[in-house]
């Protein structure tokens, strides 16, 4: 029931921020430069048929009857429609997205899964000292590769060279036909569907990107880890208290962990929120054909409401990741349920 | 013996008795002397190898910040097509890219425009953001108001991931280096609005500020004297952290095609540029800016944990 | 002889510090310990009480060495150099209850899991049996409601009782050697009184052997068989209770002795110490002068998200020229809220502040410093908080004066040096750092800040509870020297029940924001007419086995000030409360027969009684006797 009300209020607060977002979103995209209804309207037209163009587009109206229209529009989930391939953004979006969450979720899922007791060997291991300085080196070196620059070396090593990746052209083989659209996620699709074929063709092409992303975006996670239950296991009374009362070392680094859950709660949610729009490099290089990729070409043909749409969508996902991780915290802390700060 | 000897838990401190100071109750008193700050900081720099390396690369891309176009051994725009993705050799010792163009001294050029833009965009964003950090506790009962505002718009800023807010902004702006500098800023002083507001909020309740205030001291003087100079050490320390984080934007930014556009010598677009010839086998390309990239990525991100632990207030307490 | 259960002989360890090397923290320790016996371990801080009471139970800092010596336990060595193999004992047969109270439990696991913790830990109870052990271990400890309580996270609990539930995690699986370090620091007193007596009724019951290291001699006296006395990780003394306190044999026995007597302003002190002033022997201000400082029904309440916190209910006093008064109380009593209203840093809910007759109350701080000159200073509690770490001390003392723009630079560079003089310090310490020198020295440069433009009132909010014993004694003097040599009010406000016996001319007792008992300092201690007032001076003990013990004591935890009870603040923890007592808040009046305020409505009866201890005799609400005093 505390969950409840404690979800409603933060729902509450989130309101404001997505006005905040949108209006954002709306001056950003009308600064951009060229002018939408010559784009469409094509180099040999007339003005007239710019005019009417404007006109259709709302354009020639003032600016705050479009914000008026804009939000209005938002309020039902219309985002408009691309001017580019004349569909609605939303459904293309719609179609984009879940190749970037497959990758984003996968890839965050195995960074979490090392990276967590990496961070706590590295501060609490038998061999800290040697696992210490490797994690801060490795954290270091994640920290300053750039990720789109480590997916072409890997391109460059295990494609060019040695052959035994497949060439970084999408989710799948082009030999292989696409598995019936369930979700939208390839792989998962081919999983729900059972075709082996194009599984096995997916989880091929997943294997360069994902590690690109797990290398570098472990980092954090180890680092998180690592500090914070050092913090709790070197910092806290408590952890003397389980000594003094005869726990094993293990008990007393699961209990530092658990107590240290929380700002790696966080920095997952930050890392999430983050490459929803930083997937973008990876997508390039790999071809991915995601939600990234979309956003390159809606900017490059100065798509206004293909831009606006992404960025909101982005937004409001990020807002969405936030809210997730406000409600672990509440589950994860008795002291956050009791109302103290 | 004194039981009133100083806690002098600091491994900066040298403990020394200066004699015993007969106080007015006949108590003998250990005081205990410090070296200077500038002493101190280079006893630290000393014992901490990797921040020296980090000094290093800093103060080496800086170096090339200013001359990196003049020292290449060729000029980083002409383009030679007589030798197109021609290897690593004496005449071109980082080869050529696709156009001809001797990577070397492009990779050396680039901080001009990398470098530079990361630097400027964080002096910027600092100059707003440590301020507005302080003025955000609320001085007054309108302050408080005011930095309550200002935190939602923080709030509202911070919502849209970091790359695409800043893909769209120079989208907005068009892609020029003053763009993305201002994009960047824009990005990056949210942050220091909060790294300096935390620690002014914990100034603030400090009880000199309380001290300072049964002195006569003024909401200004406060502010600015006492809640400041105790407020400014994550906003330091974040600086090189932002300066890392600004060089891989701008790099993504241009690696996309949307920040700095060939010929201008820049890491990222070199890198995009290079992608294509090292499908083929052709690596020197990309290989040698990212290389570079990611070595002065390194250097900041050394003296950014340097700093860390230089100002980190359990060490010089 | 009789059997010993703790042998320890020739123990000696080393500390690796990177800075001063290999320091010996233990020093050939010989220690022999006998079933049932209660051993005091008394040393200042730093003595190597806590490393000696780890030591025995296995936990060394990671830079600590056994250099020599073996521990005996039941005749056979421990392994305390193996972790592991101690890891079995610890909790277990031996076990140690350490200060932190809510600090020391797991803040995301239920009361009732860490209990159990302790007995998965070890096969000492059996498996079916732990649940209910549990629960009985909470009742054991005093905690009301256990079976509920199992499920409650620290939190939700007290820092008195979470104190408890660290007592409970000792006792979990019944040890043979109880040990304590300092199990009471940072708690109240009336709590502290009632943590010690169950420690020591627990003791007595399970027949286990027992340590308590403290710096408190009082302690010792009170709770020990037997008394250890260390001083640099060497032993100096070792006497039977009785005896020690009696005649210590040693030079540093006697000294900490003196001390610990000084510290709670005996006569000892001042026939020992000439430099000591005898604070009841010093004129008092007139009483027909006209007050510097009077409070009228003073109100504050702070208004949080969700509650209102009743911080202060209506308090009235004066203070005269010259004149000492302590607000005495304890956490949750208000009486630093009502010391930051007087200085200006809050502003009061209702209520006037006179100063000099001005009514200051609802004047900003920086209005009143322009109007008033700055009349009114405050030194606070923490004095390394209390000075900005990036300023030399010279320029936190010349802050004041640069503010005041009357003095140019090099007469307030001069004034600088007098003021440190004046509180005991050099010159030469203008230019150091707070962090370069001691809490003590800290806390002179907050005074000489404090006085520097010569203020009429100093509030001092707990100036001296941050303070080691010997320092704190140290700064009272000099407290004292300067209200005679610049007639100085002070409104002292503490907890410290033996600073305040020290300073005080009169003292106002606070509990939940009202003034229970007020009158002059030798009334008050001499004897108590207020059941509150009672409770809390029967609560401080003295250095002195013989000293006679009141018990009159109260049940329970302190209220919290967002739910007042309804009619007298005490009356949830009174031994003399009467349904009538929830009726309304007791005025504060005269009590006739002695010079002092008490806020009771059991006033008269108390004083026909003869006090509040015979009154709660004659109801069968005390019992006739204190428990027996330590043997031998």
């Amino acid at each position: 029931m505390r969950v409840f009300w404690y979800t409603a209020r933060r729902l509450l607060y989130v309101i404001p921020q997505v006005i905040g977002i949108s209006l954002v979103t709306f001056v950003v995209v009308r600064l951009l430069p060229s002018n939408p209804a010559y784009a469409l309207a094509g180099p040999a037209a007339t003005q007239e048929t710019i005019d009417t163009i404007e006109k259709r587009l709302g354009l020639n109206q003032p600016i705050w009857v479009q914000y008026g229209k804009y939000v209005r529009d938002l309020a039902h989930g219309d985002l408009g429609s691309s001017f580019v391939s004349g569909r609605s953004v939303l459904s293309d979006i719609g179609q984009r997205l879940p190749a970037t969450l497959e990758l984003l979720v996968l890839g965050l899922f195995f960074a979490f899964l090392i990276g967590v007791p990496l961070g706590v060997l590295s501060a609490l291991g038998r061999g800290r000292r040697i696992a210490g300085r490797a994690s801060l080196g490795y954290g270091l070196l994640a920290g300053a590769i750039p990720d789109f620059w480590l997916g072409l070396i890997l391109v460059y090593v295990l494609y060019t060279k040695l052959k035994v990746a497949p060439a970084p052209l999408g989710q799948l083989s082009p030999s292989v036909p696409t598995p019936r659209h369930v979700t939208g996620a390839v792989a998962l699709d081919a999983l729900i569907t059972g075709n082996w074929v194009a599984f096995k063709s997916a989880l091929g092409h997943l294997v360069l990107p994902l590690i690109t992303l797990v290398f570098v975006y472990m980092a954090p996670i180890v680092k998180y880890t690592r500090s914070s239950v050092e913090d709790v296991y070197y910092g806290s009374e408590f952890i003397q208290q389980y000594r003094v009362n005869g726990l094993s070392h293990r008990a007393i680094v699961m209990r530092a962990l658990r107590n240290g859950l929380p700002p790696v709660i966080t920095i997952v949610g930050v890392l999430f929120g983050f490459l929803l729009g930083g997937l973008v490099l990876i997508e390039q290089v790999f071809a991915w054909g995601g939600f990234g990729q979309y956003a390159v070409q809606a900017i490059t043909n100065s798509d206004f409401s293909a831009v606006e749409g992404f960025v909101v969508v982005a937004a409001i996902f990020n807002l969405i990741v936030y809210l997730i991780v406000d409600l672990l915290y509440f589950v994860v802390d008795p002291r956050l349920r009791a109302g103290v700060t | 013996m004194s039981t009133d000897t100083g806690p002098t838990a600091s491994g900066q401190v040298v403990e020394q008795e200066v004699g015993h100071v007969d106080s007015a109750l006949g108590a003998p008193l250990t005081v205990a002397v410090q070296r200077g700050e500038l002493t101190q900081f280079v006893g630290f720099a000393r014992t901490n190898r990797p921040f020296i390396v980090g000094l290093v690369i800093v103060a080496i891309s800086i170096f090339l910040m200013a001359v990196g176009p003049l020292i290449g051994t060729r000029n980083p725009t002409t383009e030679d097509f007589n030798a197109i993705l021609s290897g690593p050799t004496g005449a071109h010792w980082f080869g050529t890219d696709q156009n001809g163009r001797d990577v070397f001294s492009r990779v050396l050029a680039a901080p001009r425009i990398d470098v530079y833009i990361a630097l400027v965009s964080t002096f910027f964003a600092m100059a707003l953001g440590i301020p507005l950090g302080v003025l955000a506790t609320g001085a007054s009962r309108l302050g408080e108001l005011a930095g309550e505002w200002l935190l939602r718009a923080m709030d509202v800023i911070q919502a849209f991931p970091v790359f695409i807010l800043a893909l769209a902004l120079v989208a907005a702006f068009g892609p020029s280096a003053l763009n993305v500098i201002i994009a960047l800023t824009i990005l990056q002083f949210p942050v220091f609005l909060r790294l300096t507001r935390g620690a002014a909020l914990a100034a603030r309740g400090r009880t000199y500020v309380e001290a300072g205030r049964l002195s006569g001291a003024g909401t200004l003087s406060v502010m600015f004297r006492h809640v400041l100079p105790n407020s400014i050490a994550p906003a330091l320390v974040g600086a090189s952290v932002a300066v890392a984080q600004a060089i891989l934007i701008t790099a993504g930014l241009s690696f996309v095609g949307a920040g700095i556009r060939p010929p201008t010598p820049e890491w990222g677009s070199m890198i995009s540029d290079g992608a294509q010839s090292l499908i083929t086998g052709q690596w020197w390309p990309s290989v040698f800016p990212g290389v570079a990239l990611g070595v002065v990525v390194l250097g900041y991100a050394l003296v950014g944990d340097g700093l860390r632990l230089y100002l980190d207030p359990s060490r010089r307490r | 002889m009789t059997a010993q259960l703790l042998e320890v002989e020739g123990l000696t360890t080393e500390f690796e510090s990177s800075r001063r090397g290999r320091v010996t923290s233990l020093a050939e320790i010989d220690i022999a310990l006998a079933e049932g016996e209660i051993l005091g371990v008394v040393g200042e801080s730093g003595a190597g009480k806590s490393v000696l009471l780890r030591t025995i139970l296995g936990v060394l800092h990671p830079n600590e060495r056994i250099a020599a010596g073996t521990i005996r336990f039941h005749g056979e060595p421990l392994p305390i150099s193996e972790d592991d193999a101690m890891q079995e004992r610890r909790g277990a047969t031996i076990s140690l209850i350490e200060s932190g109270q809510r600090a020391r439990l797991d803040p995301v696991r239920r009361i009732g899991d860490q209990l159990l913790d302790v007995m998965n830990a070890h096969d000492r109870v059996v498996r079916e049996r732990r649940h209910e052990r549990a629960e009985e271990l909470l009742r054991l400890v005093g905690i009301p409601d256990a079976q509920h309580q199992l499920r409650s996270y620290p939190h939700e609990l007290s820092g008195g009782m979470c104190q408890r539930v660290v007592i409970a995690l000792a006792l979990a699986n019944s040890p043979e050697l109880l040990m304590a370090d300092e199990p009471t620091a940072g708690l109240d007193v009336t709590i502290q009184t009632q943590i010690l007596d169950l420690f020591r009724s627990l003791v007595r019951e399970t027949g286990a052997a027992s340590i308590l290291a403290t710096r408190d001699l009082a302690q010792v006296a009170h709770y020990c068989d037997r008394v250890v006395v260390l001083r640099a990780g060497r032993i100096v003394d070792q006497a039977p209770v009785r005896r020690f306190f009696a005649r210590p044999a040693t030079d540093y026995g006697a000294f900490l002795l003196r001390a610990a007597h000084a510290a709670r302003g005996e006569e000892i002190a001042r026939a020992e110490s000439p430099t000591a002033p005898a604070r009841r022997d010093r004129a008092r201000p007139a009483a027909d002068a006209e007050p510097l400082l009077d409070v009228r029904g003073l109100v504050k309440h702070y208004r949080t998200q969700r509650h209102v916190v009743h911080a202060v209910n209506g308090i009235s006093f004066s203070l005269r020229p010259g004149e000492t008064l302590a607000l005495v109380g304890e956490s949750g009593s208000g009486k630093t809220t009502v010391g930051r209203c007087i200085a200006g840093l809050i502003r009061p809910t209702e209520g006037e502040i006179r100063l000099l007759g001005r009514d200051v109350g609802h004047v900003s701080t920086r209005r009143r410093s322009q109007q008033a000159g700055l009349e009114t200073q405050v030194v606070f509690q923490e004095p390394r908080e209390s000075l900005n770490p990036r300023w030399k001390l010279g320029a936190s003392v010349e802050e004041p004066l640069r503010h005041q723009k009357q003095l140019d630079r090099r007469q307030r560079a001069r004034r600088v040096l007098e003021l440190l003089e004046l509180v005991g310090l050099g010159g030469e310490l203008a230019d150091s750092y707070p962090h370069q020198t001691s809490a003590g020295v800290q806390q002179r440069v907050a005074i000489a800040r404090a006085i520097a433009v010569n203020p009429k009132l100093v509030v001092l909010d707990e100036p001296t509870s941050a303070l080691d014993m010997s320092v704190k004694a140290q700064v009272i003097d000099l407290l004292i020297r300067l209200q005679d040599r610049l007639g100085l009010s002070y409104l002292f406000i503490s907890h410290d029940m033996t600073a305040v016996r020290m300073i005080a001319h009169r003292i106002a007792i606070m509990y939940l924001g009202r003034i229970m008992l007020h009158g002059p300092a030798d009334d008050v201690f001499a004897q108590q007419t207020n059941p509150y007032g009672r409770a809390l001076l029967s609560s401080v003990l003295y250095p002195d086995p013989e000293q006679e013990r009141s018990l009159f004591r109260l049940e329970g935890e302190i209220p919290s000030a967002i739910e007042l009870p309804p009619g007298c603040p005490l009356a949830t923890r009174c031994p003399l409360a009467q349904p009538r007592c929830n009726d309304a808040p007791p005025p504060l009046e005269p009590v006739a027969g002695f010079a002092q305020l008490s806020a009771c409505v059991r006033n008269s009866e108390i004083v026909q009684a003869g006090g509040p201890d015979a009154l709660a005799r004659r109801e069968g609400r005390l019992p006739e006797r204190d428990e027996p005093v330590a043997a031998g």
